[in-house]
């Protein structure tokens, strides 16, 4: 049954897988950056399709947006001698791919036809709505302590990432 | 909900969270508002003061009822209380060495950073411990790791930490997205987040499909978790860290972040796969929980054995703890494996002896590297000569790391031999294991022994000891051989107030 | 009811999580593992959505749990990235088989 709704899964399913795959066989590093926010833009779609249209745009926000940058960011502040890959580890590497291969089959055999007899939903009505009852109610702690968590990551990055007073002082004589 | 159903709740069973989240807010500001000059160290002692005042509100909420607020979303049980305080004596002696922790290159700058950094590192601790839902625990556990990546790479100038710091966010991220997805399979086939009505749920579940999955989720949430207690197979990053963070740091991850990592690891165990009946080939259907012992002994006989034969040929010492401490996360699987009647005690009380005998290990450890700035295991040499106090505390820590019978560390290895051999069948394999690899240990822990109290020291002056320092090293001796002598002490304390964790997922 | 099964969007997390666990094994340069762990905790996130609508109780609890990870995926991906530019600053590189000073 071809109906819209597949179609356009198979195509956001095909864009992400696509982008995955170049992400891990390009070479330059903003090349492979690039390929992620395809991923991740593909992925914000695949959310309206579950009716998660606030997660969509969380998504595109905090993933194609922030994250992306963050990382963009993190390319250009070190540098990178982008083009060469590893040397050693030919062995490693196929190692590494059969047991994730692996994994993934022993997943896709438990899921493949999985069968949840479904139940009528309204997440699509006042999805945004919905999330934020739920959050403020039910999730309250988690939600504070995620402020908490929040504000240990920016102290941690300032920390980690500021440059020393006299570190610059030592700049300045040299 | 309003806000009468929201003041309805017993917030009050919260106050050592409270406290220990308002003297971290309280320190950061203090920081940032106090004169550059002001001795951060102040900082910590106002931090020190905190714990001690949570673990006061604590010990005043043991005989409280089980209590459970929003949804379990917190929750004050037996077993969140036995073990908070666990993580609450731990914070506090690991707050005390951080007080005294003077590095090679300094750390003025960053000192008060590293006070309350600890203390959400601890708050999330004490979250993990005390939450029935998946998404608490999951926030808790992730407040804990963030913190502690930043710890390890708080000596920023200092190469080896970075490293440290860089290897530990690495294998932690790639943890905690196997744990997700490990857990987001359990969501799925439950449809919530609520540890006791997914056990209820689970309980009724036929599906062999199904129940494949679940198995599938419980191998997944415990790889990720075993990065958190540093037990096989995601050891690795262990030595590597231990060595380059700052030693109060390492006290941290090896004690309270372990605790903290078997704290989950029980709740999300016990509540969520051993409820699930698997259609054996007798009868009578099984818990998945015990269908997997078998896996769970191969991972904790494996953990011991790498830990313990690695730990062989190690010069440095902290890597050699880092080596010792992947062992006893290998004992601890053996009681979680056997689940006997007893496995509660014997965690429990192997957890805190092991938090006397190798924190008290670590003050020494932390006095020694920097004073000499190496961490060779020849800079033991002589300690008896140059601190008698310490070399004698040092041996007492070592027996009981090592197991020998008067010692908390042998009780603790006592309870568990008992609980593996009670169950029928008796797990002879395990036990048999953990006997020989506990005899390799004797090899490297007599080895820094020997050093101590039989090598000649390179330079004879004698050492001087810092007040913070002696204090642990003496809390920690006393309580090993206390408890070494008068376990009951312990055991009868754990009986009678938290009633075995009856209310588990009541 | 839906033309796509349930299975197909668990199929695409897993594919994902796959290649992003592939990638944080097998690539020197820590960005990209840092960017892969990213992809697998996206992965993830599908898997919750997912079930949020089609599992066995559609509720919204999956989107918010999702919600929370993608938060705790951002301040891990900024302290990761903190953290390197500290590594940075002392070693000159991002590859991580040259993070040596640490072995035993």
């Amino acid at each position: 049954m071809l109906t819209g709704e597949f179609i356009a899964f198979m195509a956001l399913a095909l864009v992400a897988i696509i982008g995955g795959v170049l992400l891990i066989n390009l070479t330059k590093v903003i090349h492979m950056v690039v390929a992620l926010v395809f991923t991740f833009v593909s992925i914000a779609g695949i959310f309206v399709i579950l009716s998660a249209e606030f997660i969509a745009a969380v998504q595109i926000l905090i993933y194609s947006g922030a994250i992306t940058i963050i990382m963009l960011f993190g390319i250009m502040l070190t540098r990178h001698d982008d083009t060469s890959e590893p040397i050693t580890g030919k062995w490693r590497k196929l190692f590494l791919l059969l047991g994730v291969l692996g994994f993934g089959v022993a997943v896709y055999i438990g899921i493949y036809n999985l069968d949840i007899p479904q139940a009528a939903n309204t997440l699509h009505v006042d999805n945004t709505e919905q999330i934020g009852i739920s959050l403020y109610s039910h999730f309250i702690i988690p939600f504070e302590l995620t402020s908490v968590l929040l504000l240990v990551a920016l102290i941690g990055a300032i920390v980690l990432a500021k440059k020393d007073e006299d570190d610059e002082k030592e700049a300045e004589k040299e | 909900m309003d806000l009468e159903t929201l003041l309805s709740y017993e917030w009050g069973t919260m106050a050592p969270e409270f406290i220990i989240l308002g003297v971290a807010t309280a320190l950061s500001l203090l920081d940032l508002f106090m004169p550059k000059k002001v001795d951060r160290r102040i900082l910590g002692w106002l931090g020190f003061t905190g714990i001690l005042a949570a673990i006061v509100a604590l010990v005043s909420l043991i005989g409280h009822d089980t209590t459970s607020i929003l949804f379990d979303t917190f929750r004050l049980d037996g077993f969140a209380k036995a073990f908070k305080l666990i993580l609450l004596a731990g914070a506090a002696l690991v707050l005390l060495l951080a007080i005294d922790y003077e590095p090679k290159e300094g750390m003025k700058e960053y000192r008060g950073e590293f006070f309350y950094l600890f203390l959400t590192a601890l708050l999330g601790a004490m979250m993990m411990s005390s939450s029935g839902d998946l998404i608490t625990l999951f926030i808790g556990l992730e407040l804990l790791s963030l913190s502690s990546y930043i710890l390890a790479g708080m000596r920023k100038k200092n190469l080896q930490s970075n490293e440290s710091a860089m290897k530990y966010v690495i294998n932690g991220g790639i943890s905690t997205a196997i744990t997700l997805f490990g857990m987001s399979y359990v969501y799925g086939l439950t449809g919530t987040t609520n540890l006791k009505e997914m056990s209820l749920i689970l309980g009724n579940i036929a599906d062999p499909q199904h129940v494949y999955i679940l198995g599938l989720a419980f191998f997944l949430i415990f790889i990720g978790l075993s990065f958190k207690i540093a037990s096989a197979p995601f050891h690795m990053w262990a030595p590597d860290v231990y060595e380059g963070a700052p030693t109060p740091v390492t006290a941290f991850l090896s004690v309270v972040s372990k605790t903290a990592g078997f704290v989950i690891l029980l709740r999300l165990l016990l509540a969520i796969f051993a409820s699930v009946p698997v259609q054996g080939d007798g009868a009578e259907p099984l818990p998945l929980l015990l269908r997997m012992q078998d896996y769970l002994a191969f991972l904790a006989g494996a953990t011991m054995i790498i830990g313990n034969v690695i730990a062989l040929r190690q010069r440095n010492v902290k890597r050699l703890f880092a080596y010792s401490s992947i062992a006893h996360a290998g004992y601890i699987l053996v009681a979680l494996t056997t689940m006997s009647y007893f496995m509660f005690d014997a965690i429990w009380f192997y957890l805190l002896a092991y938090l006397f005998m190798n924190l008290g290990a670590f003050a020494i450890l932390q006095l020694i590297t920097s004073k000499t700035g190496s961490e060779d295991i020849g800079q033991f040499a002589g300690l008896y000569q140059r601190a008698p106090v310490l070399a004698v505390g040092m041996g007492i820590f070592i027996l009981s790391l090592a197991g020998i019978p008067g010692t908390a560390g042998f009780i603790g290895k006592l309870n568990i031999f008992m609980g593996a051999l009670i169950r029928e069948p008796a797990h002879f394999v395990l036990v048999g294991i953990m006997i020989v690899m506990t005899v390799v240990s004797y090899v490297y822990y007599f080895g820094l022994f020997t050093q101590m109290f039989f090598r000649p020291a390179a330079d004879d002056s004698k050492l001087k000891l810092s007040p913070g320092i002696t204090t642990v090293v003496v809390i920690c001796a006393a309580a090993t051989v206390l408890f070494g002598i008068m376990p009951n002490l312990a055991l009868d304390f754990f009986h009678q107030n938290f009633n075995g964790f009856s209310d588990f997922l009541q | 009811m839906s033309s796509v099964p349930i299975s197909a969007f668990l199929a695409l997390a897993l594919i994902l999580f796959c290649i992003g666990l592939y990638g944080a094994l097998t690539k020197r340069n820590t960005v990209i593992v840092l960017i892969s762990i990213e992809l697998m905790l996206n992965a993830v996130n599908i898997n919750l959505v997912t079930f949020s609508k089609y599992g066995v109780a559609p509720a919204i609890t999956g989107q918010v749990f999702a919600l929370f990870v993608i938060t705790v995926a951002a301040a891990e991906a900024a302290v990761g990235l903190a953290i390197l530019i500290a590594l940075y600053r002392n070693r000159k590189t991002v590859n991580i088989d040259e993070m040596d000073q640490l072995q035993g």
